[in-house]
């Protein structure tokens, strides 16, 4: 319970206590949604598990985040950024398996869950009027399968039901800060560990054109080419002036972007993609006008 | 290597700092979000510089408040209705007011009585990465007297304290360039503010 101290001018401190009755009426509710469930061919059984309030093992989240290419966090601030959110949900994936095999191993493990994390997204709010919803991730294998849009979607349907009216959320795509800050070097971890193309396809439907020819780029990049074979050829100082002489990346037009360094077309497609699957899920960027501003402090 | 300085920008927004600066006190892993109702903190970072002084604020009659302990909430929505908010109940803005992790307001010491704010601006999060500043209001007859900017340098002084670098707001087109004053940037690397929409829903 969320207690405020006060610092009055006289230095006295006062702590108020809020009447507990009313916060525990408005914390979500425990809610488990099974959305998937699936045998496969060794007589195990794999249920993915939608949970709006389950215990989230910080390890793991960061296994997860290391697995999606973002940067890591200290975990310190990760519990506490997880304690301070209004709603943690988890995407988890709980294998069964029924030991349908005569080897001793199946026996063994027979009966036996393993439940592992697969998904996440949180919310903050301040419990009456607004929530934002942050960091949106699922397991790169599991992707291209709707788990994200599915995620998503339970937790505004939870957001909505403690009448929440206010949902928004800032589309971004994380790999982008890490890789303008990291450089080359992440992103072809990032290539690695981030399937766009599945994910466009998988959300907007139907495999558009460009995401056909980056998947030709990418097989024809494998092993990219260094960046010295790439500057002696020139390609670099086009891609630069053509970076540089438009302040977005859209004004460039899809077709030339694949041509554009490959690192930086990547990490703006992703961005389409993000704003494409969230407006799918019924967010609109920009209603009426309003903008998204991030404090960029000149301190 | 030039060529290596281009794919290596500056991290201009540092929305996921790889290494935290080290002004950042880690908090305490008990601490539950508290609400700082003074700007006294023990960071070793430089105040935000104030257009305009506590001290000014006073002699204009003006008292900064860091609290929701002691604010007229019938007082504050006659403010939202004045600059054309939706009015808010007061049980829910007051569970609202309570699960906010920053909050200044001006009181102004005079006709409009005690705890009657002429300015307002609050912010929720995770009161460790991310912020989302909402509701800022000054009373429309005190409007272009630098109140909003007063409110908003001494919040953002708060969180930054606190060592949150991610904060963000939905600013309508009006507004703009006011936010661009004080440092914001709209739609920064392209990161678009999204809003769920009902209507949309419903479809």
């Amino acid at each position: 319970m969320p207690k405020l101290v006060c610092f009055l001018k006289n230095n006295v401190s006062q702590v108020i206590e809020p009447p507990s009755k009313v916060a525990e009426e408005e914390l979500p509710q425990q809610q488990e949604v099974v959305l998937l469930e699936r045998t496969q061919n060794d007589g195990t059984s794999e249920q993915i598990v939608f949970s709006s309030a389950a215990d989230v093992d910080v390890y793991e989240l960061q296994a997860l985040c290391d697995k999606v290419g973002w940067p890591r966090r200290p975990l310190s601030k990760v519990v506490a950024s997880l304690r301070n959110s209004y709603m943690v949900a988890t995407l988890h994936s709980i294998t069964t398996s029924h030991g349908s095999g005569n080897c001793i191993l199946c026996k063994l493990t027979d009966g036996k869950e393993q439940k592992q994390l697969i998904g996440m997204a949180r919310a903050t709010s301040d419990h009456a009027f607004n929530a934002t919803i942050w960091d949106v991730l699922v397991d790169p294998s599991y992707q291209g399968q709707g788990l994200g849009k599915a995620l998503v979607e339970q937790v505004v349907r939870a957001l909505l039901r403690q009448d929440i009216g206010n949902i928004t959320l800032f589309a971004d795509n994380k790999a982008r800060a890490q890789f303008r800050s990291s450089g080359r070097a992440r992103f072809f971890q990032m290539r690695a560990g981030v399937p766009f193309f599945r994910f466009r396809r998988a959300f907007s439907g139907g495999v558009d054109r460009t995401s056909v020819r980056f998947r030709r780029l990418m097989v024809k990049l494998h092993p990219p080419p260094s960046m010295a074979s790439l500057a002696s050829s020139g390609f670099v100082v086009w891609a630069m002036k053509a970076f540089s002489s438009s302040s977005s990346v859209r004004d460039l037009g899809f077709g030339r972007m694949a041509l554009v360094l490959p690192s930086l077309a990547l990490a703006d497609l992703a961005l389409f993609v993000f704003v494409d699957f969230y407006r799918n899920l019924g967010f609109e960027a920009d209603p009426d006008g309003i903008k998204g501003m991030f404090w960029y402090p000149r301190y | 290597m030039q060529v290596h300085g281009f794919l290596l920008p500056p991290n201009r927004f540092p929305l996921l700092p790889s290494t935290p600066p080290s002004s950042i006190p880690i908090p305490t892993q008990s601490a539950a979000p508290l609400i700082r109702c003074t700007s006294t903190s023990n960071t070793t970072s430089q105040p935000l510089p104030l257009s305009i002084s506590d001290a000014e604020l006073a002699a204009r009659g003006i008292r900064v408040r860091r609290c929701s302990a002691g604010l007229d909430l019938e007082a504050l929505n006659a403010v939202f209705a004045r600059v054309g908010f939706p009015r808010r109940e007061a049980s829910r803005l007051r569970v609202a007011l309570e699960h906010t992790d920053a909050l200044v307001w001006l009181e102004e010491n005079g006709e409009a009585g005690e705890g009657a704010p002429v300015a307002f601006a609050r912010a929720t999060g995770d009161g460790v990465f991310n912020a989302v500043v909402w509701d800022v209001v000054v009373d429309p007859a005190l409007q272009g007297t630098g109140l909003g900017k007063a409110v908003m340098e001494r919040l953002l002084g708060d969180l930054r304290d606190r060592g949150i670098v991610n904060i963000a707001l939905y600013a309508e087109p009006k507004v703009v360039g006011f936010y661009r004053m004080l440092g914001f940037a709209a739609d920064p690397d392209g990161i678009k503010g999204m809003v769920y929409s009902r209507r949309k829903n419903k479809r």
